[in-house]
């Protein structure tokens, strides 16, 4: 090892996953990244890296990063914009003030959130993380959220999504599982056959928005277990409804019942669930359904991968926005790295704010949305201290690199805008939102007499993918790119690299048509790593949490006249 | 200085396509140099240079600026590079990327400035790459014979 350089280690900021994070830098006490260092000795990944994490350098010194703070895009002074916030903030009353916050904060930085909204007297504080993955805090029964030994001890696995693409670094876990014993079995369902069906032993091909239907048919096979969980009554009418589920389903009676059979009758089993942005119609069940599976297995564990590990607030930003529109809300005040622009959804309603005040690592080229808009530059995760929840526990962690320039952290922000803020205040912070199952049961009962597969020979399924390979477009740009299976691509009459139109509720967009066969018939799909094509996905109030849940859409396909 | 004979190899059985080896290629010179290629959708193959002993690639440089090293890797003195883009027709393997990077093809060095073996391999999320000695890939060669566990065995 080359003197000039030492190496620090942290957590990896770009997933929950937990891996760490070494980074080699120069030993002069500038603590400026030099390189990303891969240490056998470190953590549950051992030094392994998925291509997020390789990001690491291109994130903290990229070109875009933001280190002034921007008032309508305007260069100021951070002593001039505090001062302006505190003004604004001082001639408004409380209930015109809206407070929330995303992922990418550290526990210590929620508590502050909570105490600066409990500071301005405002009740109105809410979480705006809306990936389907934020339904899997939401939960039916109380079952153990795996660590690494249950996971390295398990012996047959239930899939859902592809948890592949999205922690690439379980892969080794799951595949030494695999290896181990001949007689470990992956058991995988997915709407797309990802990679990770090449290394499942039994792979069953789900017709789009049919996960909660397999989970269902799942439970209702395990007749016995699943008596103890649902009461008679529904037990009943759900078993009515399952020869209709199978038909949807597009699988044997056989295949689901020999999988159900393997995993309730050995203590080693394990569910295993992840889901992509606007890939499912209904989150929420997919999550809840696949706890309940999950809890009648002998050893009651489930694991769900998610990106980001985020308090719920008891206010829903649904409320929030239903105020904005009517004009009762004013100021909105965010802390985190990105939104509003991951959700261009939102955009018709934000547009109402006279004042919008959030924090952003990069600068971003998109019109401005409320009258006057205040942008302050934020510390990326790796370059503050604190506490952060990983998938297997909660972790301290210390910067490794000097903050940039300019960027202060969420902390930092509220202090100046509030220095006489009272941090001993405790704060609750709920990670979890307990569901009641017959309310869950009459939601599944609904779901599946509602469901229909035959869409008008029009509409195509439109589900969004994503990578950690296409992590912000850093690596591969498919923000321009749609994938078709090629017997309805043939039945549409389009080749590879056509240009089409998607056309969906929200909006319309040009494709360059790629065709794979790895979807199903009439389905398309497009990446949602970046933020433009999620606006094809149109977005809904959930009426079970009261949450902003995005889910997949249906859409028109033309082809572009040349 | 004792003849660098380990070499990537590839274990097929746990790459799950992630580009992890790719990435970390590319954070640290700038452009990747392990090429990525495709089987199938579900099956996929990185190649990484194999450092031959007679390289081929070092033969059609007009410049000489490829050359083995008295460690037995074939390396580039990419000050030298005029982008004649010989190396990269000449390579048999095709792990050479046909798009120059700042005009100067990209050639895997093994990270030898890096004890632990290259970035590609300790970066692989899934543990497929693997830094060995040629007895030590045989090795395994040959106990996944008596297991059946070829790639094309295993993936439908």
């Amino acid at each position: 090892m080359n003197p000039k350089y030492k190496i620090l280690t942290t957590i990896c900021p770009f997933c929950k996953y937990g891996c760490e994070l070494s980074i080699q830098e120069m030993n002069q006490g500038n603590y400026k990244l030099h390189q990303i260092e891969y240490l056998k000795s470190s953590g549950i990944n051992q030094g392994r890296l998925c291509p997020r994490g390789n990001s690491a350098k291109i994130l903290l010194s990229h070109p875009k990063r933001l280190t002034y703070p921007l008032f309508n895009n305007k260069i100021l002074k951070w002593s001039d914009i505090i001062q302006d916030i505190q003004k604004l903030i001082q001639n408004s009353s409380p209930e015109n003030i809206a407070i929330t916050y995303d992922c990418n904060n550290t526990l210590e930085e929620f508590s502050d959130i909570y105490n600066f909204a409990h500071a301005l007297k405002t009740e109105n504080i809410s979480c705006v993380y809306f990936h389907p993955e934020q339904f899997f805090n939401y939960a039916v029964s109380e079952i153990k959220q795996i660590d690494i030994k249950d996971l390295n001890n398990s012996k047959f696995l239930l899939v859902i999504g592809d948890i592949f693409a999205k922690s690439p670094v379980i892969s080794k876990h799951i595949l030494d599982i695999k290896y181990s014993d001949r007689n470990n079995k992956i058991f995988y369902f997915d709407v797309i056959k990802s990679k990770l069906a090449g290394f499942a032993d039994k792979f069953i091909w789900l017709n789009p928005n049919t996960e909660p239907l397999v989970l269902l048919a799942l439970i209702l096979e395990s007749s016995r277990a699943a008596k103890n969980i649902i009461s008679n009554k529904y037990y009943n009418e759900l078993t009515k409804l399952l020869p209709t589920i199978y038909e949807f389903l597009n699988v044997k009676q056989k295949d689901i019942q020999d999988i159900c059979q393997t995993l309730l009758n050995n203590p080693h089993s394990l569910v295993l669930v992840a889901t992509d942005f606007g890939k499912t119609k209904d989150p929420l069940l997919l999550s809840l359904l696949s706890q309940l599976f999950a809890s009648i297995t002998p050893s009651k564990k489930y694991c769900s991968l998610a990106l980001a590990s985020i308090p719920l607030s008891n206010i829903k930003f649904s409320t929030i926005l239903n105020k904005i529109r009517d004009n009762k809300i004013k100021i909105l005040i965010h802390f985190g790295e990105e939104f509003p622009y991951y959700y261009p959804q939102l955009h018709q309603f934000l547009i109402n704010l006279d004042v919008f005040i959030y924090t952003s690592m990069l600068r971003s080229n998109r019109d401005l949305l409320a009258k006057r808009n205040y942008i302050l530059p934020v510390t990326s995760t790796i370059e503050k201290q604190g506490t952060i929840n990983t998938l297997w526990s909660k972790t301290t962690i210390k910067p490794v690199i000097a903050p940039i320039d300019g960027a202060k952290s969420v902390s930092e922000i509220i202090t100046l805008l509030h220095p006489h803020l009272n941090r001993n205040a405790k704060v609750n912070l709920n990670y979890k939102s307990p569901i009641d199952i017959e309310r869950l049961i009459n939601r599944c009962i609904e779901y599946c007499k509602n469901f229909s597969i035959n869409t008008n020979s029009d509409d195509f399924h439109l589900i969004g993918e994503e990578s950690a390979y296409n992590y912000r477009g850093y690596f591969n740009d498919c923000s321009k790119e749609v994938k078709i299976n090629p017997i309805t691509a043939k039945k549409i009459n389009i080749k590879n690299n056509d240009r089409i139109l998607l056309i969906s509720n929200n909006c319309q967009k040009v494709f360059i048509t790629k065709i794979v066969n790895y979807l199903p018939l009439d389905t398309v799909s497009v990446s949602t790593d970046l933020p433009d094509n999620r606006l094809l996905f149109p977005i809904q109030f959930d009426n079970l949490t009261n949450e902003i849940m995005i889910s997949s859409s249906l859409v028109k396909i033309q082809k572009e006249k040349v | 200085m004792a003849k660098q004979n380990k070499r990537i190899f590839l274990d097929l059985d746990y790459c799950i396509g992630c580009r992890s080896c790719e990435t970390a290629c590319r954070s640290a010179f700038g452009e990747s140099r392990i090429c990525y290629g495709e089987i199938s959708e579900t099956v996929t193959l990185p190649i990484a240079c194999r450092h031959c002993e007679e390289p081929l690639c070092a033969r059609a440089c007009p410049f000489e600026v490829l050359k083995v090293s008295e460690e037995g890797l074939v390396l580039q003195a990419s000050f030298h590079c005029v982008g004649c883009k010989s190396c990269i027709l000449a390579c048999p393997f095709g792990v050479l990327d046909k798009n120059l990077f700042y005009r100067v093809s990209q050639k895997c060095n093994l990270c030898y400035d890096r004890e632990d073996g290259p970035r590609c391999v300790a970066s692989c999320a899934s543990g497929a790459l693997k830094y060995l000695t040629e007895a030590e890939i045989n090795k395994i060669l040959i106990s996944k014979r008596f297991i059946s566990r070829s790639p094309f065995w295993r993936r439908t």
